[in-house]
């Protein structure tokens, strides 16, 4: 028998299950953030809008001209039937915190690399439209994630679209600091002379914003690897309205300096050639181990055949028509659809198409414990086959089998995850793939999954960069001073 | 012996570069020298492993500074607040450098007067008729080589990593003068006659603004793409950094519009690169056509363009065209050979030997 050791385990447990109690906390945090910030855009948005504008104009006229104590102010109230307010704000103009003060993030950027002792890792730097929000699990955030875990500092920059938007600084311990792009574009230099001391310094840019060419600049001239990580077919998120800033012209200039250039999929590296560069690596999307446990069940009604899909529900990719037909096609089956970020709009769902709304990370493999099939359901435009569904690796770390449209399998899983088009090919290969429930089949499609993590990811990248690939020995020589 | 030499800005530019290799050859020679800055712009990279021997500090604490200091001469590059600002230590000996391409900052030239100033020093013949033509007071204008640092001269040997394509490069301050647009319409001209390669820059633009400005330009005239800028390169790293551009099959080419010497074109020659620059000014003095380098016709990008076509087509051409470049200033401008050059004028001014100093 073993030999335990009685004295760690139980705390080790502790730890753990107190680690799982903070990262629920978290991202329940993380919504309720996100939610906040959903609200606070639209409000601001509403401010910057005529309507808005014109009415304040009127009542700013108004306070000046008929004051609450002047005679003016008690006729027009006289008038309106209304009683004076006990307490009525000074102003409508918001403001009066000094967020830029309160909020700085460069002496916590300087908190990061003092406690970053370990000089011979990379330190990170990564640019992404995107928050640090688990809940969200987008490429930029695991990869900070998985590279903070082995101890790599990171400097998180996300894009806001407010200045009052903050990311919570909670991760300095781990070693991430988060800092809004446009700080960073402002002073750029506080961040390209960060984490001198160490061996490598790695700069990932997560989107080709035009914005970026003199900060970009000044990372390849202090010595920096720069790796652009294509995510998405930029190009063509703006010709659908998206991505509003971009600029093909930037992009190509993005891709030729870059020291190592990544794709998520043979898509995206073959547009990556395309637009002239040569040297570019394919390293997909993955998941986070954990995901796929059930914590507690989540029983949802079932019909003849049930499927699902969770994630963006954002109508740029997709098909919501393709789902409402394939519902209406077969109305004994269920779809059940989480997710945020979009609607039907003008196309009415079917009643067996449930919509369970954004749902917490950790709770997802519980919903997804009910249904046969996984879906990816997306339009089949040059949008789509630019993606690698992160969800497609969950599903399969789940062991449900995933039928796709619009979006290709990961390369080896073709095996797990079908590739179809059309409503017909949609119900068939559904109804195909549901009959695939053994726990062999399950446990295939498990393993696949477990050679898709974001470690493995982080491991392909971090080793194209060891080895020099691309043009990172390039630079390497560039700044070497052997003189 | 001590020696201070003052300049107004530290950043990273030629005279910091002449500074730099000045501070290493005068100790062989029995020579102390010190560099004074009034601003610091972010040079301090060029001094790495002697920040011992500069200082930055306002005219008033050079002033208080030199009070009773043991110096036993000293020379300012364009710095006018010498004179204007500060009173000198009556008999300390005072040069004037004159390495400014700056027209309007020449002005003061027309001010000098001796006592305290003894000597002009120039770093070409092209910069002491720029001089002559300002100076009112007949002083002695003297050319002195500029020295190129050692590691520069060192052994070239073959860059590791060659970029994938050949590179057309341009160094320099991002200014007017040294008109880095030029070098954009020459990108646009080269690759509009199929240039297959990359344009790289390295320079830090004066103004904040200039960054959009280059990027908007880069990009309206369809070069964007080809474009790789290294905004503020450190200039321990500018000589790999030339390796690089020589084993691409590449040229380093200066489009500028004033230089009293043409440093950053030298440099490259003495990492046997080969180089174009335009036909005016000091680098005719350096660059002879066709044998140590291309030498353009300001102003015409198109007709440089073909001519650097020809020259990146050419790899025989380009590598006789360097191993002479470097020849060239393997011979006139090494720091030992402008450190004597230097050394011989401080000893004709009078100076006395280290350790003999009245201080």
């Amino acid at each position: 028998m073993p030999t335990e050791t009685p004295s760690t385990t139980p705390p080790d447990r502790e730890s753990r299950a107190g680690d799982l109690v903070r990262e629920r906390l978290r991202e329940q945090r993380d919504l309720a953030l996100s939610e906040r910030d959903a609200a606070l855009r639209r409000l601001a948005e509403i401010e910057a809008s005529a309507g808005y504008r014109l009415l304040a104009l009127f009542w700013k006229l108004m306070r000046r001209l008929a004051p609450p104590d002047s005679w003016r102010g008690r006729l027009y109230r006289r008038l309106r039937g209304a009683r004076p307010a006990a307490s009525a704000p000074e102003s409508f103009e918001r403001g009066g915190n000094d967020d830029s003060v309160a909020n700085d993030p460069w002496p916590e950027l300087y908190a990061v690399e003092e406690q970053a002792t370990a000089t011979h890792l990379p330190a990170v730097a990564i640019l992404s439209t995107v928050w640090l929000l688990e809940s969200e699990g987008q490429r930029p955030t695991q990869l900070a994630l998985e590279l903070a875990r082995r101890g790599l500092p990171v400097a998180f920059c996300y894009w806001r679209w407010w200045p009052h938007e903050w990311a919570v600084q909670d991760r300095i311990d781990a070693g991430i600091v988060q800092i809004p792009i446009d700080l960073v574009l402002a002073h750029p230099e506080r961040l390209v002379r960060a984490f001198s001391g160490h061996r490598q310094r790695i700069a990932i840019v997560a989107f080709p914003h035009p914005d970026l060419f003199a900060l970009v600049a000044a990372l390849h001239a202090a010595g920096w690897i720069v790796v652009y990580d294509v995510l998405d077919d930029w190009e063509e998120f703006h010709r659908v309205g998206q991505a509003v800033w971009y600029d093909e012209p930037f992009e190509r200039h993005l891709l030729t300096g870059a020291d190592a250039v990544f794709a998520v999929n043979d898509v995206l590296a073959e547009r990556v050639r395309e637009l002239g560069r040569d040297a570019v690596a394919v390293v997909g999307n993955g998941f986070r181990p954990g995901l796929e446990e059930v914590f507690s069940p989540r029983p949802l009604a079932r019909g003849e055949v049930t499927a699902g899909y969770f994630g963006y529900l954002a109508g740029a990719w997709f098909d919501w028509a393709l789902l409402a037909a394939a519902a209406r096609q077969r109305p004994d089956w269920r779809f059940y659809l989480i997710g945020y970020g979009g609607s039907p709009a003008e196309i009415t769902l079917p009643e067996n198409v449930v919509l369970l709304g954004k749902q917490p990370q950790h709770a997802l493999a519980a919903y997804a414990a009910n249904w046969d099939v996984a879906l990816v359901p997306f339009k089949p435009e040059r949008l789509a086959a630019g993606a690698d569904p992160i969800k497609t690796y969950e599903y399969l770390a789940m062991g449900l089998p995933v039928v796709v449209t619009g979006v290709h399998p990961p390369p080896g899983s073709e095996a797990f995850v079908t590739r179809t088009e059309g409503v017909d090919g949609f119900l068939a290969a559904i109804a195909l793939a549901a009959r695939h429930q053994g726990a062999d089949a399950k446990a295939a499609r498990q393993r696949f999954a477990a050679g898709c993590t974001w470690a493995h990811r982080a491991d392909a990248m971090l080793d194209a960069i060891d080895r020099g690939e691309q043009r990172v020995a390039e630079k390497r020589a560039l700044m070497r001073v052997d003189r | 012996m001590r020696v201070l030499f003052v300049y107004k800005f530290l950043t990273v530019g030629g005279v910091e570069t002449v500074l730099r290799a000045r501070l290493d050859a005068l100790p062989a020679h029995g020579i102390d020298g010190h560099a004074w800055f009034f601003h610091d712009l972010g040079g301090r990279s060029v001094f790495r492993g002697c920040e011992e021997r500069i200082r930055v500090g306002s005219p008033a604490q050079l002033a208080a500074g030199l009070a009773g200091s043991s110096y036993d001469l000293v020379t300012t590059f364009d710095s006018p607040e010498l004179f204007t600002d500060l009173s000198l230590p009556a008999g300390l000996p005072v040069v004037v450098e004159c390495h400014s391409p700056y027209v309007e900052n020449l002005g003061y030239l027309g001010d000098l007067r001796s006592p305290p100033v003894v000597e002009i020093w120039v770093p070409t013949d092209f910069q002491r008729g720029v001089v002559a033509a300002r100076c009112r007071v007949p002083l002695p204008i003297e050319v002195l080589p500029n020295p190129i640092r050692q590691a520069f001269l060192d052994p070239v040997r073959p860059f590791p990593a060659p970029p994938p394509r050949p590179v057309v490069a341009w160094v320099g301050r991002m200014d007017e003068l040294k008109n880095w647009r030029g070098f954009l319409e020459l990108g646009r001209e080269l690759l509009a006659r199929g240039f297959p390669g990359e344009l790289w820059m390295a320079g830090k633009p004066v103004e904040p603004a200039v960054a959009g400005e280059i990027r908007r330009l880069a990009s309206e005239q369809g070069i964007l793409p080809r474009l790789r800028w290294f905004r503020e390169l450190p200039h321990e790293h500018l000589p790999a950094w030339i390796d690089a551009v020589r084993d691409s099959g590449g040229v380093v080419v200066s489009t500028s519009r004033g230089d009293a010497f043409g440093m950053t074109v030298a440099e490259a020659m003495a990492r046997q690169c080969a180089v174009a620059a335009p036909a005016m000014g000091p680098f005719p003095e350096f660059v002879t056509d066709g044998e140590t380098g291309l030498l353009l016709t300001p102003d015409k990008p198109a007709d440089a363009a073909k001519r650097l076509l020809e020259l990146l087509a050419d790899g025989p051409r380009r590598a006789r065209l360097g191993a002479n470049a470097r020849a060239l200033i393997g011979e006139r401008y090494t720091p030992e050979g402008s450190a004597k050059a230097l050394v011989a004028r401080l000893r004709a001014l009078g100076a006395t030997p280290a350790g003999t100093s009245s201080a």
